[in-house]
């Protein structure tokens, strides 16, 4: 090693960032440089200097008081804290202000049957703009109301009367729109399919309000809120995964910045899952704890129709 | 003197179990002081506090220079520190979060307020006049005067240089570490120390060795 190269890395060496062959190295030239040694030892001499260096500066008791009446007193109690934590985990995706728990129970009904209503739909008459001045009034991701408004905002949209969530598809007035030879309304099997996924997402809907609002009371011997809660993850999970695969399929007609928009929703949406997966596990039987969990599922399925909507107006 | 601490939090967390009361538990079972304050326990948060407020108050007091506002905004930033730490991610990293919180306080305060910056010439020889009534002793005065000689040499830096050295000189922070609290890239940490070690050394080398 020539001095010029010990020169440059002396602080790093002093600082201890050099690997060990770098720092090897330059031991071995201090070792038989004198004028590098007692540049080195320069360094050394500062750093003495500077840990001789005091403030006089306590931290006083009133410091911490002050902290405390600035952010009020909070006492740890088992159910308070897990409503807390999953609040706070799914505040940035429903956007503060936060609400009073009954307000955001009664908000997360309203969510849940609303995306039930959209889900009896099929997929090509619900207006996007409805959709999103709808998730307006629960907060909607930013991202996901960017992408689906900059996409659908030229759109010509039909205007459908929206059907009862416990009415089946295949006996709505919406079937006869399906005839038509629009881009939207053409029939796919994934269309056939989505009609099919909606119609027992329905069911599992219904059954789950229901379930959340038997909560408080006893449950009926054959099910458990618990089980019903389980049955409606697992519709959400099979139609996850319906409209994941079709999303797939045809993730190239999105621009960029849309599907980056999406895929940032979804992975806020995946964390949210896996958090209060983990809460529900841990505190069966809190509703408040599966309200949220089913919300998240609720949420990606709104997304992943909103895209599916998105890439079907695009091709 | 590892295993007796681990030997002690595992005694006090079985004690805390049985009785009920709140206790500084090992770190294996996972409640750890940052995982209770994000779940609302305000003694922890307490815990939290007293382990690193000397840190951030002697932090925030090389930034900006004044023993009270260094104390009101150390408070700012546990503060803020409390109401975001839902958005921790990793509790190792917290540390390293806290900082990034004084860093951001600290600077918010540099830029809003009307102040003129002073750089100290070498040869300002207000350096040296320090008045101080009591009597003192010839090395306590000596110790006075350096550590005003440090501070002013500090006040005398930019902000990015003065919180480089600060980290790592006063903190002894990792380079990593400060390119993570200061948002700063490797090199321009590097480059930055580099320079204020320089600046530093032109205000301070004077000084150096007075002191036996």
């Amino acid at each position: 090693m020539k001095c010029r190269e010990c020169e440059q890395v002396l602080e790093e060496h002093l600082d201890g960032e050099l690997d060990a062959r770098a720092s090897a190295a330059v031991e071995a030239h201090l070792a038989a440089c004198a004028d590098c040694a007692r540049a080195y030892d320069a360094l050394l001499n500062e750093q003495s200097f500077y840990a001789a260096y005091e403030r006089d500066i306590e931290v006083s008791p009133q410091m911490w008081r002050g902290i405390k009446a600035r952010i009020g007193q909070q006492t740890t109690v088992g159910k308070a804290s897990l409503r807390q934590r999953v609040s706070a985990l799914l505040a940035p995706l429903f956007n503060v202000p936060r609400f009073s728990p009954a307000l955001t129970c009664a908000l997360v009904i309203v969510a849940v049957a609303l995306t039930v209503g959209v889900m009896k739909l099929t997929g090509s008459h619900e207006p996007s703009q409805t959709v999103i001045a709808r998730n307006e009034q629960i907060n909607v991701n930013s991202n996901t109301k960017q992408a689906t408004t900059a996409t659908t905002n030229t759109r010509a949209m039909q205007s459908a009367e929206p059907s009862t969530p416990a009415s089946s598809p295949a006996s709505s007035p919406n079937d006869e729109p399906d005839q038509k030879a629009t881009p939207e309304n053409r029939k796919s099997p994934a269309n056939e399919q989505h009609k099919r996924l909606d119609n027992t997402l329905n069911v599992g809907g219904a059954r789950v309000l229901e379930a959340v609002n038997r909560t408080t009371m006893q449950p009926t011997v054959e099910q458990t809120p618990e089980q019903l809660v389980r049955e409606a993850e697992q519709r959400y999970l099979a139609a996850i995964q319906l409209l994941q695969r079709d999303a797939a399929k045809q993730h190239s007609t999105l621009d960029a910045q849309t599907a980056a928009r999406f895929n940032e929703s979804l992975a806020a949406i995946d964390r949210s899952i896996a958090e209060t997966r983990r809460a529900v596990q841990q505190h069966a039987g809190d509703p408040i704890a599966a309200q949220y969990m089913l919300s998240a599922y609720a949420k990606k399925v709104e997304v992943l129709r909103e895209m599916a909507h998105v890439q079907q107006g695009n091709d | 003197m590892m295993m007796e601490r681990l030997a002690m939090e595992t005694f006090d967390a079985t004690t805390a179990s049985q009785s009920g009361a709140l206790s500084d538990p090992p770190m294996n079972t996972g409640s750890t002081p940052i995982a209770r304050a994000r779940a609302g326990d305000a003694d922890a948060f307490r815990q939290l506090f007293e382990r690193y407020s000397r840190p951030v108050i002697s932090f925030v007091f090389d930034m900006v220079g004044d023993r009270a506002l260094a104390e009101d905004l150390t408070q700012e930033t546990f503060v803020r520190a409390y109401r975001h730490l839902g958005t921790l991610r990793e509790e190792d990293k917290f540390s390293t979060w806290l900082f990034s919180i004084a860093k951001n306080v600290a600077r918010e305060h540099l830029r809003s307020a009307e102040r003129r910056t002073s750089k100290v010439e070498l040869d300002d020889e207000s350096v040296l006049e320090l008045r101080d009534e009591r009597q003192t002793p010839a090395n306590d005065l000596l110790d006075k005067e350096l550590n005003a000689v440090v501070r002013r040499a500090l006040a005398g830096l930019d902000e990015d240089k003065r919180l480089v050295f600060t980290l790592k000189i006063f903190q002894q922070r990792s380079y990593e570490e400060i390119a993570e609290i200061t948002g700063f890239s490797l090199p321009k940490v590097k480059t930055d120390l580099h320079r204020a070690r320089a600046e530093m050394r032109r205000r301070v080398s004077p000084y150096m060795g007075v002191k036996q």
